[in-house]
């Protein structure tokens, strides 16, 4: 026989009474209090699944409760009467997952890995998938306020010589008309932010002074360009908007924190993330100029060797736009590329 | 016979990070089915840590309620986006549907959760009616704060056709803070007088004695000092900034400073609502005559503790991408909770069942779709 101390409710008031409850090996259970005793039979019992150190409750045919504060005891009592119980239920296991440090760890890795696993490798494909299906015309309306940052005063019109221009936009053309893109392209000339040239999701794409000053020859100026419609064609604006926000959803969904000023747990992670994301889209246009250059039979040396130069000259300080301060350490880049060929 | 008891919390961090590891694995290779699961064992393991005058409080919910009701709202919402597919007419009946069926869902779930919520046995129940719900919920909550917006906007569309004066303006804009604020200090009382009223513990009835006047005044000084110091910020910021448009380290230093004050109005609001609410909510036995007042509560939060704690937990979790997030959580209801105290005037024995509302099949059969916790 084992006993227990309990503390009974009656499911009628909110009175704890102490009591005691004796277990027969035969299953056969009283419950015995100041002026209440109570028979039953430890099948007929309702039993709380465990759960770290809080108490557990013996909910009895009569309607009543035992609190159970001493586990142990308990433990005995289960073990005793294990050939009548039932089937172990799920929190059975999940309890023994939960009181297991290994099991703990074990499951942290999973959760962690498959966690950065979703974040890392399936958002990036998932959100390209649906920025490929999505009209080019939502790319117009990302690039929406263009014309006015064109036009305010981080820019000055441009000192390139008018020939030099027409030549450049001449070669623009005729690359795009080889490119079938719904996207409705421009090249536009401006001075300021050193050597630098970016694209806007709808297709407008910038280059500054600096950078047609740095070239060498129009090869490279070519490449540079390719580079950019390469984050155009790919919907780059359009999926790196898709990832941050699902990213987003996802990590305070995963955290299950709306309270807790969620937006602001995601800051940090969502930084380090953005810096990834970017970085791969910067190898996707580069590969882009690669197929391009490769398809046309012409060497990768003129891209190469203005990333070269663009980067010994003088490092970018952050910029407002997407793509134009996250390129990758421009070695990296150099070597793949040199490796592609 | 006059009793404190104060509430204690027994959680630990690192006891509560390994049922929420795991909740989160299981939840994850179960692609989400067991997430009910996981709602209820977390919720079990916060309440079953929750003890006052000896007892702990008990979450007694099947999952398996909380699971049919999750599969429901998915397949109702997605049956209505393939019909949509179809009849784009529906489109436009979406939102008005969605704040239809609202207050309704959250009743549900207020219901849910105070059926399975239970100490000592005897389980707490919320008495609140759909009509009541939808005045609180849909007018109060949601079409108010619209009506102000649409209405301001349409003013001003009209004054613009007439006259571009810029002091209109500014009295428009005025204006209509004005009437959000008193809306948003209105809301906050009646949806807290509304969720207070209608709770009941066994045959007691939960009172809530707090005014609309001390809400008043508990936000009224958060507004005005919260906007003093906004105001001052961003005048000295302005002075030292200057001419340039700064985007790199001077932005990111401006938007920590107003998200640490933004942070501290948050825990202002919540200690003196949270104190003024709970310190002046009563436990009567309304079917005794006279009514007899059975237990009140104190709580005394203060600000700088919670703001600090707040601060605290938001920079831990992001630092350790989330895996500090258990120890947050515990350690916000450890300091929630023992700041309370129960005040009992007369025998707890003395609280009794409520035989009238002791079926309550229509909480029972869907469970908690929207997964509400309104928290004082
Ligand atoms: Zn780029």
């Amino acid at each position: 026989m084992i006993t227990l101390q309990v503390n009974y409710f009656d499911g009628q008031s909110a009175a704890s009474v102490s009591a005691e409850l004796c277990l027969e090996a035969n299953g056969d259970c009283q419950l015995l209090a100041h002026q209440l005793q109570y028979n039953f039979h430890w099948s007929d019992a309702e039993l709380s699944p465990e759960l770290a150190k809080t108490a557990r409750r013996l909910q009895l045919p009569n309607g009543g409760q035992c609190e159970v504060t001493d586990l142990a005891a308990l433990h005995a009592m289960e073990a005793q009467q294990q050939d009548k119980q039932k089937t172990k239920g799920l929190l059975y296991w999940v309890n023994c997952m939960e009181s297991r440090w290994h099991y703990v760890v074990l499951t942290a890795i999973v959760v962690i890995s498959m966690s950065a696993g979703m974040i890392i490798y399936g958002l990036p494909a998932l959100s390209k998938y649906i920025a490929l299906a999505l009209p080019v015309s939502i790319d117009q309306q990302l690039s929406e306020g263009t014309d006015a940052l064109l036009e305010s005063d981080l820019f000055k019109t441009s000192e390139i010589p008018l020939k030099r221009q027409q030549r450049i936009a001449i070669a623009f053309t005729d690359i795009i008309n080889q490119l079938d893109d719904e996207h409705s392209f421009s090249l536009v000339f401006r001075r300021g932010l050193g050597a630098n040239a970016f694209a806007f999701p709808s297709g407008v794409i910038v280059v500054t002074d600096g950078l047609l000053n740095l070239a060498e020859s129009d090869a490279e100026v070519h490449a540079v360009l390719l580079h950019e419609m390469g984050h155009v064609v790919n919907r780059h604006g359009l999926r790196l908007l898709l990832q941050g926000s699902v990213a987003t959803l996802l990590l305070t969904t995963i955290t299950g924190d709306f309270s807790v000023s969620a937006g602001f747990i995601a800051a940090l992670p969502m930084m380090l993330l953005k810096k990834g994301y970017s970085r791969d889209l910067e190898r996707e246009a580069d590969d882009f100029v690669l197929t391009y250059l490769e398809s046309h039979e012409m060497s990768a040396k003129p891209f190469t060797d203005i990333l070269q130069r663009m980067s010994s000259g003088h490092e970018e300080a952050g910029s407002i736009w997407q793509y134009s301060s996250s390129h990758p350490a421009t070695d990296e880049r150099v070597r793949r590329l040199q490796q592609r060929r | 016979m006059n009793t404190r008891q104060a509430f204690e919390f027994h959680g630990e961090a690192a006891e509560y990070f390994r049922v929420w590891i795991v909740n989160l694995f299981l939840s994850i290779v179960t692609l989400g089915i067991y997430s009910a699961w996981a709602k209820v064992r977390n919720k079990q393991y916060f309440y079953g840590n929750t003890r006052v005058a000896a007892s702990a409080f008990e979450y007694t919910a099947e999952p398996l309620t909380i699971l049919k009701g999750r599969i429901l709202v998915v397949a109702v919402l997605s049956l209505f986006s393939l019909l949509a597919e179809y009849y784009p007419l529906l489109d436009a009946f979406y939102l008005p549907l969605i704040l239809l069926i609202l207050p309704w869902l959250v009743l549900r779930g207020l219901v849910f959760n105070a059926r399975y919520s239970s100490y000592r046995n005897l389980h707490f129940s919320f008495t609140g009616k759909l009509l009541n719900t939808y005045a609180v919920v849909l007018i109060l909550g949601m079409l108010t704060p619209l009506l102000i917006v649409f209405s301001a906007y349409f003013l001003w569309m009209g004054s613009r056709s007439y006259a571009s004066d810029m002091s209109n303006m500014s009295g428009l804009v005025l204006g209509v803070t004005l009437l959000l604020f008193i809306w948003w200090v209105v809301a906050s009382y009646y949806l807290r007088q509304y969720y207070v009223n209608n709770s009941r513990y066994g045959r007691l009835s939960f009172v809530m004695l707090a005014s609309l006047k001390q809400f008043f005044i508990i936000f009224g000084i958060a507004a005005v000092s919260f906007s003093a110091a906004l105001l001052l910020f961003l005048m000295t910021a302005i002075n030292t900034a200057a001419t340039s448009f700064q985007m790199g380290p001077g932005m990111t230093y401006s938007i920590s400073i107003i998200f640490i004050m933004l942070l501290y109005l948050r825990a202002y609001l919540k200690v003196h609502v949270f104190n003024q609410v709970w310190n002046m909510t009563r436990l009567t036995d309304i079917q005794d005559q006279p009514p007899t007042q059975l237990l009140s509560f104190s709580a005394e939060l203060k600000v700088n503790a919670l703001f600090f704690i707040y601060l605290t937990n938001i920079m831990a979790s992001a630092v350790s991408l989330g895996l500090l997030i258990p120890w947050a959580r515990v350690r916000l209801a450890r300091y929630q909770i023992e700041r309370m105290t129960l005040l009992s005037h007369g025998d707890l024995d003395r609280i009794i069942a409520d035989e009238k509302n002791k079926v309550d099949s229509f909480a029972g059969e869907m469970g908690d779709l929207l997964d509400i916790d309104i928290s004082l």
